[in-house]
């Protein structure tokens, strides 16, 4: 059994703490010890919160054995991005200026774990303020790939994707703002949910970008990150917006046909090729204006972020990394018609958005538009093009990022070298339960099943 | 290339926030946030033209 705890499911893992087979505590002391053995190689932590984990794994215990089991989650571990308030435990943002800020109130998705019994093992490595694609964090090491170690997991929830994917903790939680969830997800193999705008609670958690800050779930299935969501969002779990039997996929075509890694391309065609034959139908949809989506959600996100900021930054600027200082600096030199017109195209992006999905029940697009870059490049060859890092991982996620729709990535194939490749879903706004279920559908065609990737 | 005829309104923007944080840039790294930043603002006001027909206010008052 304790070969196969790290993977197991979270049903799995439930009903072995339920039937007492495995008991919480050993679930835990198997996570922190495997945390603590690939801390070295992936440093996918920031802080690893072992007596605390195993206090509440006994607490956890005891009250099982008391009757007083509180569901699915009850024991389980789990890990969360270094941006959510934790009561008592440093929450860093992946910052130095926040090195030793210790809150004194759980963010409230970290309360409703709580709640749900569930048990927090670490909190994860993080781009610095949640701000970049490759969690590459000049405080704290860049976070690597489980896949392969030279690799970036993705970013900026790059920590808690390599985590997950290396089988240390059942889940993770995340934020997306530009794709921070699905893109570390689709890097490493696992399952990146970012639900519909509002549909989680954002109190408690380190802001980057107040209009598109997403809270998301990171797992190994999509079943699992169902869980989770039905945890933190019970709400959400019920709603008349399910998939007819015959899936529709709608393909955007001119977003396809921007710059692709071919290996990418060839996988993610291939998951779509085993859905029509399992009766998935497929809409091909000219929507030229999708690519609008990358820079006016950049503008957006670097004018909002400059504001957050300010007033840190101006007694702190030499605390803060490369990185996002450039960032909040170019913010500063955004003007307010500028980001008006941001926002004029948001909305009409939106309307256009929404529109789509009177004849489909979902999006499909790659995660990424290239396989994860080496640790510390800028800049990549895609088809014969220059193109930034930056750009090159966020190419087909803004567009669910602008426009506040439930967007899913899921595993849907390895490359000739071993990588994993993300397939993305996109859904309307509120439609979470469609996207789930389009989700399952895909991923048991697929056939995908976590397993240890091979880096670790 | 310079793209507009207000072209170191960027940089002075850049400067000015820089200095009021404490830092000093060189003109190198100015200019290359600078540009970063008008090669956005370009395309975000093409898109912005792009996806016009959503104007909420009648042509005369515009």
């Amino acid at each position: 059994m304790t070969d196969s705890l790290p993977f197991l499911t979270i049903k799995q893992a439930a009903e072995t703490i339920r039937s007492k087979k495995v008991s919480p505590v050993e679930l835990v002391r198997d996570a922190l010890a495997r945390a603590r053995r690939l801390q070295p190689r992936l440093n996918c932590f920031i802080t690893l919160l072992e007596d605390q984990a195993l206090d509440e794994a006994r607490h956890a215990e005891s009250e099982i054995g008391l009757g007083r089991y509180r569901g699915d989650l009850h024991g389980i571990p789990y890990t969360l991005k270094d941006v959510f308030a934790t009561a008592g435990v440093r929450t860093t943002a992946g910052s130095r200026v926040l090195g030793d800020w210790i809150p004194k109130e759980d963010a409230a998705v970290v309360a409703r774990l709580r709640v749900a019994g569930a048990v927090l093992i670490g909190k994860t490595n993080t781009s610095e303020f949640a701000a970049g694609p490759t969690t590459a964090n000049e405080h704290y090491g860049p976070a690597r790939n489980p896949w392969d170690v030279d690799r970036v997991p993705g970013g900026s929830s790059g920590g808690s994707a390599a985590a997950v994917a290396a089988g240390i903790g059942a889940f993770s939680l995340g934020t997306d703002t530009g794709g921070s969830v699905r893109m570390p997800a689709a890097a490493c193999g696992v399952v990146g949910l970012k639900p519909s705008i509002g549909c989680l609670s954002r109190r408690g958690v380190v802001m980057l970008s107040w209009s598109l800050d997403t809270v998301g779930i990171i797992a190994r299935s999509v079943e699992d990150s169902g869980r989770v969501l039905d945890s933190l969002a019970p709400e959400r779990s019920v709603g008349a917006d399910g998939v007819p039997s015959a899936l529709r996929i709608g393909l955007p075509v001119e977003l396809l046909e921007e710059p692709c890694d071919p290996e990418v391309r060839r996988v993610f065609m291939a998951a779509i090729d085993r859905a029509c034959e399992r009766g998935a139908q497929i809409e091909r949809l000219s929507m030229s204006w999708a690519r609008h989506a990358l820079p006016a959600n950049n503008l957006i996100s670097w004018f909002e972020s400059r504001a957050v900021h300010e007033r840190m930054f101006m007694a702190h600027s030499k605390s803060y990394g490369q990185a996002i200082r450039r960032r909040l600096l170019m913010g500063a030199a955004i003007g307010a018609e500028d980001y008006c017109a941001a926002l004029r195209v948001r909305h009409a992006f939106i309307q256009r958005a929404e529109h789509v999905f009177r004849g489909i029940d979902v999006l499909a697009l790659p995660t990424l538009s290239v396989l994860p870059p080496l640790v510390g490049v800028e800049e990549l060859e895609v088809a014969g093009q220059r193109v930034s890092v930056i750009d090159a991982l966020g190419r087909f996620t803004r567009f669910a990022s602008f426009t506040g729709q439930p967007a899913l990535s899921l595993p849907c194939g390895l490359t000739g070298e071993g990588l994993p490749v993300g397939l993305q879903l996109i859904a309307p706004i509120g439609g979470d339960r469609r996207l789930m279920e389009a989700a399952r559908e895909l991923e048991a065609g697929i056939g995908w099943k976590a397993h240890c990737p091979a880096g670790v | 290339m310079r793209l507009s005829a207000n072209d170191d309104k960027e940089e002075r923007l850049i400067d000015a926030f820089a200095s009021q944080a404490g830092l000093s840039l060189t003109q190198s790294d100015r200019q290359i946030l600078a540009d970063t930043v008008r090669r956005l603002v370009q395309q975000v006001r093409s898109a912005d033209a792009a996806l016009e027909g959503d104007d909420p206010f009648p042509a005369y008052l515009t």
